[in-house]
């Protein structure tokens, strides 16, 4: 415990800290602590004080008058003991003599460092000071004056003083203050003293222990060493290396200790080595803050409460709390088979639902989407992509004409917030007419899917709902009983007969509750993202971040097909890059699986392995549409031919691998028969 | 058939005491209670508008003028 620490928990609170307290300490707090301590009932049995001298000659005859043993010159070395400590044994500084104490409680304190991080950060230079131990500001910028503790002082009338001085510096600046003004000022603080010393030593004469260097982050001496010695030889290194100083106590320890070790371990010949650069917050957040109320900044669908109702398990996904689950059997049999063989409705609320219009909102949607937009036929849906820069796929959506000039289109939840910004910065230079409207909030969406889903459609609407009449890949607007303004999609994310039907979210609930009361006959269920993801997953429909990662262009994981070559004079975001990768076959594929043996479904994540890694499983689950496992997973192009043989190793799976085979997707209903009925 | 009903995202846990249905909105006119202020007012029912232009200062939308800095706002003719 720090001496500080205990002072307060016994001066605040009203606890000792312990009945029977070593001391080892570098500074004059530690005196106090253990003259105070010992007053309130502690036992002292010794206090080692790093420091030959310097002590306070007043807390020396505290001391010395309670007759508690004082070395100069020791530091503790070990504590023994298991979940408390029980004894502790300390050593002269040159390593020649020790001894062990019993006690209960270690004290220890090195002392205070200057606080430099404010000044640090206004762009303040440090320069270790031989005669103080520390690193002291010695260039500060102009019209920046520091005082107290700051600069090193600790003795009170020091610290008022150099405030003074600070102030009558201020106003100087500000031509309010005289040179004989400042004058005095310089000469009070001349009698005072200086800033206080600290202790040279970093570590104890320990070896073969464990000495750390940062308490936060458990660096150790040794893993400094092994960063110096792999060539990260200055503080800014070491500490992206190890991670010392990257803790919640802002590098207040590791900040003195890292530079002085690091010159001394290099032996070089001063300490030029600077400690690390300081950063906000330099108060370290307090405890209580993360013990105070947790306010769940999370979006709710408009029909959030009453999926709730329907027992739905949700979890936080993105920006959303979406239910995931609805019974406790995870692996959403029930829900998977009601969509194969009947009907079922998801929330899709949390798709991103944009409008853009004008003169040039065609030419806007060009320059992000790589497929040809400008083919678009009203009443039909257009499925597309997005790629960054790189060619890597970053989202997926349909596109709709509204209208001429007017089109209304969809993203990929985890991109809704960002499309806007995305599609103004990549059209800035082009001075083009088109307003674009972010409707993700303002319209739900349900999606109705299961080979029954166009009977219960055909009941709450009234438009003709047949194949002929609304086929595949089809958009209609209607309203339903003459007031719920619907956009409805034909699609087949699940891979069967599907509506996507966007409605304002005021109408949400109304809509939800009207299309379960008319699928009461057939049973309608609920389904929640977690069925979405495997009825997908059996179809070989992507979704990106699950099938793809940063570095996934459009062409690895099969969805080339959107790119339109033939479209020029767009300058569309990414084309030129997939123009290079296509000849590259060195670039990971996504391929479909299946086990060997009937054998179980990987975990998502694990990793495809021969003598080195060579892939991983984006999704994989026991499929009950198939009766099988099978996959989807990112491998390099030389892994990606059907019957190829995929080894699984999976986390904690203790070297026993698993096999699958790559074959043709997608797996459930090749021809797609069934999302076109 | 269900009735159709328009839900606002907003519900405060309070009693209302007058009520009026707008536009399949249940619009809440009054709470129970309502004390002195200052108070939240659910607007969910009531027309928003988004205008985009380049020359925001040229536009008068129903005869408004729209304020020269964003994040402020005005409140004329009842809009």
């Amino acid at each position: 415990m720090q001496a500080g620490c205990a002072l307060r928990l016994a001066n605040t609170y009203g606890l000792l800290p312990g009945k029977n307290g070593v001391f080892s300490i570098g500074h004059d707090l530690g005196l106090e602590a253990a003259v105070a301590l010992h007053d309130l009932g502690m036992a002292i049995p010794v206090i080692a004080d790093i420091r030959e001298d310097g002590q306070d000659p007043a807390r020396i005859k505290a001391v010395s008058d309670r007759k508690i043993l004082l070395l100069r010159g020791w530091v503790a070395t070990e504590a023994h003991g298991g979940k408390q400590v029980k004894k502790v044994t300390i050593k002269s500084l040159d390593g020649t003599a020790e001894k062990t104490f019993d006690c209960d409680v270690l004290v220890a304190s090195a002392g205070f460092t200057p606080l430099t991080g404010p000044l640090v950060m206004n762009q303040a230079k440090l320069k270790y000071d031989t005669h103080t131990n520390f690193f002291l500001p010695t260039d500060l910028p102009q019209k920046m004056h520091a005082a107290g503790r700051l600069l090193g002082y600790e003795n009170g009338l020091a610290i008022e003083a150099s405030g003074h001085l600070a102030g009558l510096k201020a106003a100087y600046d500000c031509e309010n203050c005289s040179i004989a003004d400042l004058g005095e000022g310089k000469k009070a603080m001349e009698s005072l003293a200086g800033p206080a010393r600290g202790t040279k030593l970093v570590m104890a004469p320990v070896k073969g222990r464990k000495t750390f260097i940062c308490f936060d982050e458990d660096t150790s001496i040794k893993n400094v060493k092994q960063a110096i010695e792999k060539g990260f030889d200055v503080p800014e290194l070491i500490k992206r290396f190890s991670g010392a100083g990257l803790g919640p106590g802002q590098g207040g320890i590791p900040g003195h200790n890292l530079p002085l070790f690091t010159a001394k371990y290099q032996a070089l010949p001063d300490i030029k080595i600077k400690p690390t650069t300081v950063r906000a917050p330099l108060v370290p957040t307090l405890i209580a803050t993360y013990a105070g109320t947790n306010h769940t900044m999370l979006k709710r669908t408009p029909i959030d409460d009453l999926q709730r109702k329907d027992g739905g398990i949700f979890r936080n996904i993105g920006v959303w709390q979406r239910a995931r689950y609805f019974s406790k059997d995870f692996s959403c049999k029930k829900e998977i088979e009601n969509v194969r063989s009947n009907v079922g409705m998801l929330d899709g609320s949390t798709l991103g639902k944009f409008r853009i219009h004008g003169p040039d909102a065609l030419n806007a949607l060009q320059r992000v989407y790589v497929s040809d937009l400008s083919k678009i036929k009203k009443g039909r849906v257009k499925y597309t992509a997005m790629c960054n820069e790189d060619g890597c796929v970053i989202d997926d959506g349909v596109v709709i004409k509204l209208g001429e000039n007017d089109y209304y289109f969809s993203t990929s939840t985890g991109r809704a917030g960002q499309t806007v910004e995305w599609i103004r910065y990549h059209t800035r230079y082009d001075n083009w007419n088109f307003s674009m409207v972010n409707l993700t909030d303002a319209m739900g969406v349900i999606n109705l899917s299961g080979p029954n889903a166009r009977k219960v459609l055909g009941k709450v609407v009234d438009i003709d709902v047949s194949n002929e009449a609304f086929g595949f890949s089809e958009y209609k607007e209607f309203k339903v009983a003459g007031t719920i303004p619907v956009k409805a999609m034909r699609l087949g994310f699940v891979g069967e007969l599907s509506y996507e039907l966007h409605v304002p979210s005021s109408y949400m609930k109304s809509l939800w509750l009207m299309l379960k009361e008319a699928g009461k006959e057939f049973k309608i269920q609920n389904f929640g993202v977690e069925a979405q993801n495997v009825l997908r997953m059996e179809k070989c429909h992507v979704i990106l971040g699950q099938e793809s990662e940063q570095r996934t262009n459009l062409l690895d994981i099969g969805m080339g097909f959107l790119w339109s070559r033939k479209k020029t004079g767009y300058k569309t975001v990414g084309v030129a890059a997939l123009a290079q990768a296509e000849k590259d076959n060195t670039r990971l594929k996504l391929v479909g699986f299946k086990m060997e043996n009937n054998g179980l479904a990987p975990r998502d994540g694990a990793l495809i392995v021969d003598d080195r890694v060579r892939g991983h499983v984006c999704t994989a689950r026991n499929s009950f549409s198939l009766n099988e496992a099978v996959g989807m997973a990112l491998v390099e192009g030389e892994m990606s031919q059907v019957g190829t043989r995929l080894a699984f190793y999976e986390d904690e799976c203790n070297g026993e691998l698993i096999y699958g085979t790559v074959v043709e997707t997608p797996f459930y209903d090749p021809s797609g028969q069934r999302m076109k009925m | 058939m269900k009735e159709i009903k328009r839900y606002s995202p907003v519900e405060f846990k309070v009693t209302p005491l007058k009520t009026e249905i707008r536009d399949h909105w249940n619009v809440i006119l009054e709470y129970h209670n309502e004390g002195d202020g200052p108070w939240l007012v659910d607007l969910s029912h009531r027309t928003r508008l988004d205008l985009q232009t380049g020359s925001l200062d040229t536009k008068k939308p129903f005869g408004i003028t729209i304020p020269a800095t964003p994040g402020q706002s005005v409140l004329e003719k009842g809009f």
